[in-house]
């Protein structure tokens, strides 16, 4: 009965020593492959279309340091045209 | 006429179908109406003239070409990253979630002046396009950009509900009957997300096509080959021709009804076709 039990920890053992990387697939799961080329799109989509505006906002904004970010706030400041073509 | 009025037993049927009525007509119905009645003071000579104008052809094809082009682009990698979003765990995965509504929280004028900056020539994207001969700001591919950022939380979140609601009995009886994931993809996954889909398609392309913030800055307003008609509807107004900019306004109007109700169509056809499928 003894016996039993210590074999099948080892029997377990072997089995996970020859496949590590290729762990069961369920049947409603993509090849690993394919889901991490969808991840990285999706990272990569999201990151060209939302983040990189978002940090652009926030670098132009305080591109002159955070005195000149609050002085354009003043009224008595003369409006510039900022040449963006 | 008594099928109408069947027994419900929820109260207030007449009243709030009343209310429901006024505030559609005050919102919706008045203004629309008033497009029509402006244009109509027109003549049709002159209407005719005004639409057909070269000027506003060439508006007419870039605003809905553009709008097309990047809702299409949204309803592809949006389903993407509508599925990475359910279906996976990755690391950052709640803040995307939450960044995916950036788009909705930015002000447009902002959004156009953050894009346009990135992608005009010294810009930190345009700088790398521009030895590849690649023009994105001030050009048609810069309005496609900016469209595709405005449009891209309406499919996201219209599909995120969409496939949470997938039954994972059905892929897993797609797969115990011997289809491989693709196929599962095709035959069960898509038709039944087909609806949302659709849904957020519709939506993406109708926020593009009404789109002015965002796009102005970027598009640099050139006539005839990156003029927006939201642009030429303003230049019309702005110089006190109300008829002319209604009579604009009008057509794009009647192109919106047309497109929404043959996606309305899509829609009911494409749920038809689910009900089948219990």
């Amino acid at each position: 009965m003894s016996q039993a039990i210590v074999d099948v920890p080892k029997a377990a053992n072997v089995s996970q020593r020859h496949s590590s990387a290729a762990t069961i697939r369920g049947a409603t799961d993509e090849p690993t492959w394919v889901k991490y080329l969808l991840i990285t799109t999706t990272i990569g989509f999201l990151t060209l279309f939302l983040f990189v505006p978002l940090v652009a906002v926030f670098v132009e904004a305080f591109r002159k340091g955070v005195g000149a970010y609050f002085a354009s706030f003043s009224i008595h400041r003369p409006l510039q045209r900022s040449s963006l073509r | 006429m008594s099928q109408f009025r069947k027994y419900s037993v929820l109260p207030g049927f007449n009243l709030t179908l009343g209310y429901t009525v006024l505030y559609l007509s005050l919102i919706v119905l008045v203004p629309l109406s008033a497009l029509f009645i402006k244009s109509a003071g027109m003549g049709f000579e002159q209407f005719w003239e005004t639409v057909s104008n070269p000027r506003v052809v060439a508006s007419y094809r870039l605003t809905f070409g553009a709008s097309l082009l990047a809702a299409t682009i949204n309803v592809f990698f949006g389903f993407i990253v509508a599925w990475s979003l359910v279906r996976y765990r990755f690391p950052g995965k709640k803040l995307v979630d939450a960044m995916v509504d950036l788009p909705f929280a930015l002000p447009t004028a902002v959004s156009g002046i953050a894009l346009t900056a990135i992608y005009s020539q010294n810009g930190w994207i345009g700088q790398f396009l521009e030895p590849l001969g690649i023009k994105a700001a001030f050009s048609p591919l810069g309005i496609v950009i900016a469209l595709t950022f405005i449009g891209l939380p309406f499919v996201v979140r219209t599909l995120q509900p969409a496939i949470e609601d997938l039954h994972k009995e059905n892929e897993e009886a797609a797969a115990s009957l011997g289809a491989n994931r693709l196929l599962t993809l095709r035959y069960v996954i898509l038709p039944a997300v087909m609806p949302a889909l659709l849904t957020g398609f519709a939506m993406a392309f109708a926020r593009a096509l009404g789109e002015y913030g965002s796009v102005v800055f970027i598009s640099g307003n050139m006539p005839m080959k990156t003029e927006i008609t939201s642009l030429l509807i303003i230049t019309k107004l702005e110089q006190y021709d109300t008829a002319g900019a209604t009579a604009i306004a009008l057509v794009m109007l009647v192109a919106s009804f047309v497109l929404l109700f043959a996606i309305n169509i899509l829609q009911w056809w494409s749920g038809q076709r689910q009900r089948g499928v219990a």
